[in-house]
């Protein structure tokens, strides 16, 4: 656990980076500081390793003030990575890796044995390759992995990051942010992760800190941040858009609707029309008997239609279906594309479990992210 | 590959003026060509490799120190103070170094040396201080971040990705002063300078001069591609093929 209380940075000139920021970072979780540049952020987390000093206030790590602490053996227990990556172009990749473990006097087979494992961890296979390549025979994606492996080296319970995954292309970074959350899943870490991408503090973050000029403006879950803005500072900076970046943060599992009643594709016509007018609605999702869905049908279109067909020969199959754990502004993507206006939404085994309507996401907006005027 | 032959044929050629002006003899009445004796052209060479590795020596000791501090920012009167004098050094010519030392030390061989290591300290200084400079601040930032100590920084990282610039600098002075110690001749204290001198002293004796040039010649040649392997072998293997020129 990492905590600042009321934690300063004058500078010699007068200037304060940081002011009388306090801020708890709970054990396991990847706290994003956030805001633009000059604000404080950097400052902040260099103050957590000491590679600036506080010119007032207290951090602790697992209540320990990191002031009675030698520098060199603080640092050492604790991950730091940075944008610039900063690899030692003139050790293999292994050594680069095994910086901290052999700073720490870890015997040969034990740091060995722990390099291989963390390059299979960030997906730098086979480790024998990599780990006897020199950083210039790396792509900048790769570089970056090996950055995040290094800080890993002595698994150290606290991660700084700065920026880690700043200074590559959009689709690469990507990725390497899907890992990473996969990654720390994993491993758990207590992490403070700077950014100056609210995107990316959004995706990766248990919670976020937002800062301007040195001082925390407000601080708290993803969604919190997106549905309650503190100041126009804060909504300015999550944009006019929140409500689409709030979606992001929400999986269609937790929004989904599951009582629509289904009918199966045997029934006659006549008999779905039936079922919607007792139910009183205008579609039922069709589902097969294994689960599967099979398509849609609404009351306009089975009203002039033959009595006695089967709804298997005139249901209108959907292209797109939504799956539970995606994320719900892809799925709002998805109705937006097709015809129907509703999105039918499987399991991992390609099973019906519910729909999602436009009526339904409106009602989660309006509930969850729309301020009092 | 192409440099390599190159000066192995420069160095060929030199030796080879050597050898054919050393190995005719005076024959019958005529006196052309007049030869120095091979022994003394070899003393000579002895002298002028003492006077160049001892300069040297001096330059490495003081100058890498020096260099190293002019990097810490710790210090910022002495940093300008010397790079001023490290500036300004430089644009004195040799032999300006050599008259005002043989004035303080008189003339003789330590005056020379001095002379040879004062103005090789400059490249060897700017050198240090230009590949030590030029370590890339991200990487120092991630090696303080992980827990390296001052010194281990200054070990591990600063040093090793500095040496390739630090050794450029080494080779250019070393090459510099074999032609620089040449100028030693002329004041007495020998060398192959002194065949040179006589050469020029006795009327100007064309062949004569050209047996302690040649020499001279092939001296720095040598010296320049040993040195060269000498950088080549110690520059860490992950920062090669990056072009690194002297800065002096």
């Amino acid at each position: 656990m990492i905590t600042l209380d009321n934690v300063s940075k004058m500078y010699a000139g007068g200037t304060e980076a940081v002011k009388e920021v306090t801020l708890e970072i709970p054990k396991g979780e990847l706290c994003i500081l956030v805001g633009p540049s000059g604000c404080g952020k950097t400052t902040t987390l260099r103050m957590i390793n000491r590679l600036i000093s506080l010119s007032s206030g207290r951090i602790l790590l697992n209540e320990r003030d990191i002031n009675q602490m030698d520098p060199n053996e603080l640092r050492r227990g604790i991950g730091y990575a940075i944008q610039e990556i900063g690899l030692f172009p003139h050790m293999t990749v292994e050594y680069n890796v095994a910086a901290v473990p052999r700073l720490l006097g870890w015997p040969r087979e034990k740091w060995r044995s722990r390099v291989k494992e963390l390059l299979e961890l960030v997906g730098l296979t086979p480790p024998e390759e990599f780990g006897k390549r020199y950083p210039s025979e790396l792509s900048g994606g790769q570089r970056q992995r090996v950055g995040v492996a290094r800080c890993l080296g002595a698994d150290p319970p606290v991660l700084l990051m700065d920026e880690p995954f700043g200074a590559i292309d959009p689709i690469t970074r990507e990725r390497l942010q899907d890992e990473f959350l996969r990654i720390q899943e994993e491993i758990q870490k207590t992490i403070v992760f700077v950014t100056h991408d609210l995107q990316e503090g959004l995706k990766l973050g248990d919670r976020i800190a937002l800062m301007r000029d040195g001082y925390l403006i407000q601080e708290g879950k993803p969604a919190e941040l997106l549905a309650k803005p503190k100041d126009d500072f804060v909504r300015n900076f999550v944009g006019t858009d929140r409500t689409l970046k709030a979606l992001t943060l929400v999986r269609l599992r937790e929004v989904l609707d599951d009582s629509p009643p289904t009918t199966e594709p045997e029934v006659t016509v006549s008999q779905a029309l039936q079922k919607m007018e007792d139910h009183g609605v205008r579609f039922l999702p069709v589902v097969n008997g294994d689960g599967s869905f099979a398509g849609w049908v609404n009351r306009g279109g089975l009203r002039n239609l033959d009595g006695d067909k089967q709804v298997s020969e005139v249901l209108m199959r959907a292209r797109k279906v939504g799956r539970r754990d995606m994320p719900v502004n892809e799925a709002l993507s998805l109705m937006l594309e097709s015809a129907i206006g509703n999105l039918a939404v499987v399991d991992r085994h390609d099973k019906y479990v519910g729909v999602l309507t436009f009526r339904r996401l409106y009602d989660i907006v309006q509930e969850n992210y729309l301020e009092e005027e | 590959m192409r440099r390599t032959l190159t000066l192995l044929s420069l160095l060929a050629i030199f030796i080879g003026i050597t050898i054919w002006m050393t190995s005719i003899g005076p024959i019958g009445e005529r006196a052309w060509p007049r030869t120095v004796p091979p022994g003394r052209i070899l003393s000579e060479i002895s002298t002028h490799m003492q006077l160049v590795v001892v300069a040297e020596l001096i330059a490495i000791g003081i100058g890498l120190p020096i260099g190293f501090l002019l990097t810490r920012k710790r210090i910022p009167v002495l940093t300008r103070l010397l790079e001023g004098v490290v500036n300004t050094g430089q644009t004195l010519p040799t032999l300006c170094f050599i008259f005002l030392f043989s004035a303080i030390l008189g003339i003789g061989r330590e005056a020379v040396i001095v002379a040879l290591a004062v103005y090789t300290l400059l490249p060897i200084v700017r050198n240090t201080y230009a590949g030590i400079k030029a370590v890339d601040p991200a990487i120092r930032d991630a090696a303080r971040g992980m827990g390296m100590s001052y010194w281990q920084i200054v070990g591990r990282i600063e040093l090793p990705l500095a040496v390739p610039v630090i050794m450029a600098g080494i080779r250019t002075s070393t090459v510099l002063n074999v032609g620089t110690a040449a100028v030693a001749g002329l004041i007495g204290v020998g060398g192959l300078g002194a065949i040179i001198a006589e050469g020029i002293a006795i009327g100007g004796i064309i062949e004569i001069v050209l047996q302690g040039a040649a020499p001279t010649a092939a001296l720095a040649v040598t010296l320049d591609a040993v040195l060269g392997a000498v950088e080549r072998a110690v520059t860490p293997r992950g920062i090669k093929g990056t072009e690194v020129s002297a800065v002096a």
